[in-house]
């Protein structure tokens, strides 16, 4: 059984390319493109994990991180912020917005499968 | 009765009987009026005694302050001519103290400052406001800038008080070159940073495609695909140590000293680039001599220096051996330890050791194809090594092989993000480097 994921990330490319390979390791991953669509599916999908790019048009991902953890029906799904931003100050940034994990691009798979288990495993599946 | 008119009563009423009306009443009237005026005068007169006193206090207070004045200063007459002088000329106007008097103030400028300096003149003297006007003359061959305040005195004479602000306004200037060069590093850092990201966006697609497409890939298309990703892995790691220089540049870079024992992180150190060694057949040992003291150092930042020195040792050696060697060691007088990786590798001949710790520098342009890299490692090992107070230096012969030695001091002594203004690269003597 594969394990709903939400990807919220403007990139086309990177959200094509992401959502093709983290199928491959039975993950049902649907997309939002912007801040606002992903508060709306969060809500109404409630998947087990969302991964959350940073640089979003008009809602970035530090801000819808701060809306999902404050919503009570969103607050306890588990967020990765993967960012192209690479600075230790990046990551205290996405910690502090209450992500759970950080991690860079390019992606390394492997890390990043890594990473979203642990977070499922702590994580409230539903 | 008052004494004065008892005289004039003895010359000018002799024989008249006082004693009988008008003249009692009279003559009491007039004694009365004699004492009061000498009562108003003896008020008149102390008071008159106080101001003088007054008087010659104030003046006494300010020639003193006068004095005490940094500035030259001027009384000038109803012609602008200087009538008197406080202070010495010599800097500000290249003459002797007292010289100036009789010179008119305007005949000391240059024709081309003179205007400011009339106007200036010109509309104390119409609105009675002090005015300031700064004038810059050469003296001597050095440019002094004097701030000139005029004041008018009473009958059309004015004031002028010249104060050399050379040296302040030098001082800002500097100040403000150096804000300008400390906000176009920070805006550098920007750049870069901002440049950063904009280049791992792409480069996620190009990996992640190429990695999706390598899964289910022909082995013919495999090799292809597996040299998208090696380029990739490659522009990542440029990107990566780009970010790194400009961090540390940014004073974006914690250093967190703390005591640390060499043999802790040596074989860790070696550990990370071992398998690379083992891969090219290169013998890789590591030596810790048992009198090196405990460092009061960051740990983190020694050993990504060490690390890139293996590493870059292990990338340029063909074949033989890397040996990381550690003793105690002195620079100066200051206690310290060596961390020295010495290789077999191909060398760096003396004339290109001092282009060694430049940014993207690498010796001869034919090794980027030949070894690969960034040329970044060494100049982001000098900048972490500057952070901890350290000092890096390289011995090499061309052909035989290369030695590069990190010093670093027990304890950090006025530790600063400065570095030692680039390499120090150390040569034999057959090697000297000009």
């Amino acid at each position: 059984m594969s394990v709903l994921v939400l990807l919220v990330e403007d990139n086309e490319a990177n959200a094509d390319m992401l959502s093709r390979r983290l199928a491959k390791h039975h993950f049902d991953v649907r997309l939002a493109a912007d801040g606002r669509t992903a508060l709306a599916m969060a809500q109404d999908l409630r998947p087990a994990l969302i991964l959350m790019d940073i640089s979003l048009p008009e809602i970035d991902g530090w801000e819808t991180t701060r809306r999902l953890k404050a919503a009570p029906d969103t607050a306890a799904i588990p967020v990765i912020a993967l960012t192209a931003h690479a600075m230790v100050s990046d990551r205290e940034k996405c910690l502090a917005a209450g992500c759970d994990e950080f991690d860079t691009k390019p992606i390394d798979l492997r890390r990043l499968l890594d990473k979203m288990h642990a977070c499922i495993g702590t994580g409230t599946t539903p | 009765m008052h004494s004065l008119l008892q005289r004039q009563i003895r010359r000018h009423l002799d024989g008249v009987d006082l004693a009988a009306e008008p003249w009692c009443s009279f003559i009491a009237v007039v004694d009365r009026a004699y004492r009061e005026a000498d009562a108003d005068r003896a008020l008149v007169e102390s008071a008159m005694e106080i101001s003088s006193h007054e008087l010659l206090e104030t003046s006494a207070q300010l020639r003193g302050l006068v004095q005490a004045f940094p500035d030259l200063v001027l009384h000038l007459d109803g012609d602008g001519a200087i009538a008197a002088q406080r202070g010495s000329a010599a800097r500000a106007f290249g003459t002797a103290r007292g010289a100036l008097v009789g010179q008119r103030l305007r005949d000391l400028f240059s024709a081309t400052e003179v205007d400011a300096y009339d106007a200036a003149l010109d509309h104390t003297r119409a609105t009675g406001a002090v005015t300031t006007v700064t004038l810059t003359r050469s003296e001597g061959g050095a440019v002094v800038t004097h701030e000139i305040r005029l004041a008018t005195l009473g009958g059309g004479g004015a004031i002028a008080i010249v104060r050399d602000v050379t040296d302040a306004r030098r001082t800002e200037e500097m100040r403000l070159a150096k804000e300008g060069a400390e906000a176009a590093s920070v805006a550098k850092s920007a750049f870069l940073a901002n440049m950063s990201h904009e280049l791992r966006t792409p480069l996620n697609a190009i990996l992640g495609y190429a990695e999706l497409l390598a899964e289910d890939a022909a082995p013919s298309a495999k090799d292809d695909l597996d040299r998208i990703q090696d380029a990739g892995r490659r522009l990542l790691h440029i990107i990566n140590a780009m970010l790194d220089i400009a961090r540390i540049e940014a004073g974006r870079v914690d250093v967190e000293f703390d005591t640390v024992a060499v043999t802790d992180f040596v074989s860790d150190a070696a550990a990370a680039v071992a398998a690379a060694a083992a891969e090219k057949g290169l013998i890789l040992t590591a030596a810790v001599d048992a009198a090196v003291p405990t460092l009061y150092t960051d740990r983190a930042k020694l050993k990504q220096i060490v690390v890139n020195l293996l590493a870059n040792a292990v990338k340029f050696t063909e074949q033989g051996h890397i040996e990381l060697e550690v003793r105690a060691g002195h620079r100066g007088d200051r206690a310290g330890v060596v961390l020295a990786v010495r290789d077999s590798g191909i060398g760096i001949s003396p004339e290109k050791i001092g282009r060694l710790f430049q940014d993207f520098a690498q010796v001869d342009e034919s090794n980027t194809r030949r070894f690969g890299g960034t040329g970044l490692g060494l100049a982001i090992s000098r900048r972490l090594c500057a952070l901890i107070g350290g000092h890096v230096e390289v011995e090499s012969t061309f052909g035989v092989g290369s030695t590069f030695s990190v010093w670093v001091p027990v304890t950090p002594d006025g530790v600063t993000a400065a570095s030692d203004n680039g390499p120090a690269p150390v040569a034999t003597a057959a090697e000297r480097v000009a």
